[in-house]
């Protein structure tokens, strides 16, 4: 397929090498292993060098991540173990991201460190962390993540507002237990 | 009232121009939803600002060796692939090439030696009482050393047989006190088919119903060939190869 075409290798390579970051980093955070990561990574660029003849041209990095995401849900996400959190029933619910105690955002946000921020997508359920990780760590289109999971735009629509609300809660009962604010109002 | 996922959407840049116009004017109108706008663009903000970025060098190296092995393996599929119908025309022709060259350096089944009998020609027999004019003799016919050295008292006939694949058949009908048997110098034959190895270099076949002892010397086949056993045929076909 490949043999013979030496700048179709260098141009996936040129590519892949600059989405990379992205594609280990969408891997990491969805499988929360790192093994488990660097195969799903791996095995995604494999498969995408396989398909890069019918690549579109259009968006490489959304392109990379569908299939990250794609192995993620098909092969990956079932060997986990561990209860879901979150039916997929339930998904029309759009919670409010911003708290009735009307704790200002900006501290809760601002203090929190990345480590911190990374543990609390980690506790979101899966299909909730995966709507967030491709919108607002990837900048991946509504179109693009319901393309990348295979559901329809409204699912993603709510599971996005959904996984950020659960989000900012996890965040907020860090915050709460670290004393960074206290009953709503910053310390 | 607004649709929190619109409020979602407005902060995604995922609404159409008209839809953002009437979300922004219900966001003049409603300060907690101007509020709740504001804890989404913190997050997504937080979300891009505090995550690093995962950078893995090694992985990435071994990345590339999986696609190196994956492109050794298409390369080895392609050829194969393209080339499968030249590699088995080239098998095919090696093998008939093969098979025509031993028929070519001299190779020849019974049934063609069983033709050659009927085929021969008689030959008045020369008057020759020592063995190496028998010899000479046999070499102007054939055009190569005898592999026999036969008694020229035992001689009782002889007859040739031009061959189409160039070369003279000789046969000699000789006796001994067991009957007569029939010697046949075939020129330019490495080996006969159709026969099974007996020790040495000999083997046994059968012509025309009768056994057959044949042996390859000097770029000829011999054969003796007489109503006798395997045994005894190859006594004789040795006595006459030792006599050489």
């Amino acid at each position: 397929m490949l043999f013979g075409k030496r700048n179709l290798r260098d141009a996936f390579e040129k590519q892949a090498e600059k989405v990379f970051p992205s594609v280990f980093g969408t891997a990491l955070r969805l499988t929360r292993s790192r093994e488990e990561a660097e195969d799903l990574a791996q095995e995604a660029l494999v498969r995408a060098y396989e398909a890069f003849e019918r690549f579109d041209g259009s968006n490489f990095k959304a392109w990379m991540l569908r299939i990250v995401t794609n192995l993620y849900i098909n092969k990956y996400r079932a060997r986990q173990r561990g209860p879901q959190l979150g039916s997929l029933d339930d998904e029309a619910a759009a919670e409010p991201v911003a708290a009735e105690g009307d704790i200002p955002d900006r501290i809760l946000f601002d203090n929190a460190v990345g480590a911190e921020v990374e543990e609390a997508l980690a506790k979101v359920p899966p299909d909730f962390r995966t709507a967030v990780i491709l919108s607002d760590i990837e900048g991946m289109s509504y179109q693009e993540i319901a393309d990348a999971t295979d559901v329809p735009i409204g699912t993603v629509r709510s599971r996005l507002a959904r996984g950020r609300a659960m989000l900012r809660k996890i965040l907020q009962d860090y915050a709460m237990k670290e004393g960074i604010i206290k009953n709503g109002a910053s310390e | 009232m607004i649709d929190r996922l619109d409020l979602h959407a407005y902060a995604d840049g995922e609404l159409s121009p008209e839809e953002e116009a009437r979300v922004e004017r219900l966001l003049a109108e409603s300060p907690e939803a101007a509020r709740e706008l504001d804890a989404i663009r913190h997050l997504k903000s937080c979300l891009q600002t505090k995550l690093e970025p995962q950078t893995n060098t090694a992985l990435w190296k071994d990345c590339l060796g999986r696609l190196d092995e994956l492109d050794k393996v298409k390369k080895a599929e392609f050829f194969v692939g393209k080339y499968a119908w030249a590699l088995c025309l080239v098998l095919f022709l090696v093998i008939m090439g093969g098979g025509l060259l031993t028929r070519l350096r001299g190779s020849i089944g019974m049934g063609t030696v069983a033709s050659y009998s009927s085929d021969l020609i008689p030959i008045r027999t020369p008057q020759m009482s020592q063995p190496e004019q028998l010899r000479s003799w046999v070499f102007n016919q054939t055009q190569q050393h005898p592999a026999v050295d036969p008694d020229p008292a035992r001689v009782v006939g002889m007859w040739y047989m031009d061959r189409a694949e160039g070369g003279r058949v000789v046969q000699l009908r000789m006796a001994d006190s067991m009957g007569m048997v029939d010697v046949m110098i075939i020129p330019n034959v490495a080996r006969v088919e159709g026969v099974q190895p007996i020790g040495g270099n000999m083997f046994a076949g059968q012509v025309n119903g009768l056994n057959c002892v044949t042996w390859p010397d000097s770029g000829c086949a011999c054969l003796v060939i007489g109503n006798r056993d395997y045994d005894q045929l190859r006594t004789f076909a040795q006595s006459l190869y030792q006599a050489r």
